[in-house]
């Protein structure tokens, strides 16, 4: 977390929690469907122009629907509809993904570019395009198994156009996770956002991330 | 529908007794520290060489349970496996395509021709069993001695009939199909989405 105090920049740091519940669905052998129910809840912010502040604030909920489909052994193309439901405001979100895996030595990799649009009443329409890779280490061995930890590393890089005002954002997001059984995964860990330093007003909110996978 | 269909389509059935879905080859698999390996099973990998890094494995299977030894020697992959008692089961390394005898993996790949529209591999490893003493010595020669019962596991991505997957297939010494087994592979969803 970080504060940056001079005549030239202001920052914001801000943390909360961002629990979520993904459903996956196969449909057949090149089809499946992906469900997500995320919300975000901040529970302390510290700015140059505000003291530190421990404070409870709902801030919003993500309700997405994904279908992939496959294009080789490792490599899918999705397409998808997010809602984003905030206290004043509803935004609508398409999103189009291709996803691909590679590996290296045991570490699976998943390397996902996506772009996405997001449409709202209150203001310009955002366009985004982003390249993530999340990279699995099994904790037990070389594989994954049932009742194993593992550990989950994502970094993603987005850029973002809104108004014709470009910004760019970094995430960092480690995890722990365990393979509960065949159908059930449950990860912890910190989703780091860093965004808005392009134009001097640099933003990080770090998110305790709880995820349930089904 | 063409001819190349049909010809993988007989080929395929004619296949069908040995191609089985690969159900998980274990439930699970993990690490451990070498006093928990039989005795018998550390001999015979330091007989190979005194100062291998080896990496010592259990694996639980749906019928066994197995301790696999993992180590790197003369530049080459090593997998040791070996029963709960610590009899030797099987000795198997990677190995490049161009180290197969060219009359052999000529014959294997008439076979994947004959099976695939198109094949790419993924992993060729050689399997040794024998004695203890022709096995290290095979091992140290880098060349299976007489006595030594050699078979090829190739991994590789097939396509037949429009649809591509992860094959594990066994060839003899001779380049003949032992067992074709379809790889399973492991869900994604928590890397993906």
């Amino acid at each position: 977390m970080s504060t940056i105090k001079n005549g030239y920049s202001q920052s914001q740091t801000r943390v909360g929690i961002l629990p979520s519940i993904n459903y996956n669905h196969k449909i057949n052998k090149d089809w499946d469907v992906n469900f997500k129910y995320e919300s975000r809840h901040f529970v302390f912010e510290n700015s140059t122009t505000q003291k530190r502040n421990f404070k409870y604030e709902y801030s919003l909920s993500d309700i997405s629907a994904l279908v992939g489909r496959k294009t080789g052994l490792n490599s899918k193309f999705v397409l998808g509809v997010l809602t984003r439901i905030e206290p004043d405001a509803v935004a609508y979100r398409t999103i189009q993904q291709f996803i691909f895996q590679t590996k290296i030595k045991s570490f699976r990799l998943v390397h996902r570019i996506a772009t996405d649009q997001t449409f709202s009443s209150n203001e310009a329409t955002e366009f985004r395009l982003r390249y993530r890779v999340s990279a699995e280490i099994p904790l037990s061995g070389q594989k994954l198994d049932v009742k194993e930890f593992y550990f989950k590393f994502n970094t993603e890089v987005l850029n973002g156009v809104q108004d014709n005002v470009y910004d760019l954002e970094f995430r960092l997001v480690p995890n722990i996770g365990y393979v509960i059984n065949k159908q059930h995964k449950i990860e912890l860990g910190l989703d780091n956002r860093l965004d808005s330093f392009i134009d001097n007003q640099t933003r990080l909110v770090s998110w305790i991330t709880v995820n349930w996978f089904l | 529908m063409n001819t190349t269909t049909i010809i993988l389509s007989i080929s395929l059935l004619l296949l069908s007794p040995f191609v089985s879905k690969a159900q998980q080859k274990y439930e699970s698999e993990y690490r451990v520290k070498t006093e928990m390996i039989p005795q018998s099973a550390s001999r015979f990998i330091n007989s190979i060489a005194s100062d291998l890094k080896i990496k010592w494995y259990k694996e639980i299977g749906l019928d066994d349970v197995s301790f696999e030894a993992k180590f790197k020697h003369k530049k080459k992959k090593f997998s040791v496996e070996f029963d709960t008692l610590g009899i030797l089961q099987d000795v198997e390394f990677v190995i490049k395509k161009r180290e197969i005898i060219p009359s052999v993996y000529n014959r294997i790949e008439k076979k994947l021709d004959s099976l695939y529209q198109k094949w790419k591999f993924q992993k060729i490893q050689m399997h040794y069993t024998g004695r203890h003493d022709s096995l290290i010595t095979s091992i140290n020669k880098n060349k299976p001695s007489d006595t030594i019962k050699v078979s090829y596991e190739i991994v590789l991505k097939g396509k037949a009939l429009g649809n591509t997957q992860l094959f594990e297939i066994t060839f003899n010494d001779q380049g003949e199909i032992q067992d074709i087994q379809q790889i399973v592979q492991d869900k994604a969803d928590h890397l993906e989405y």
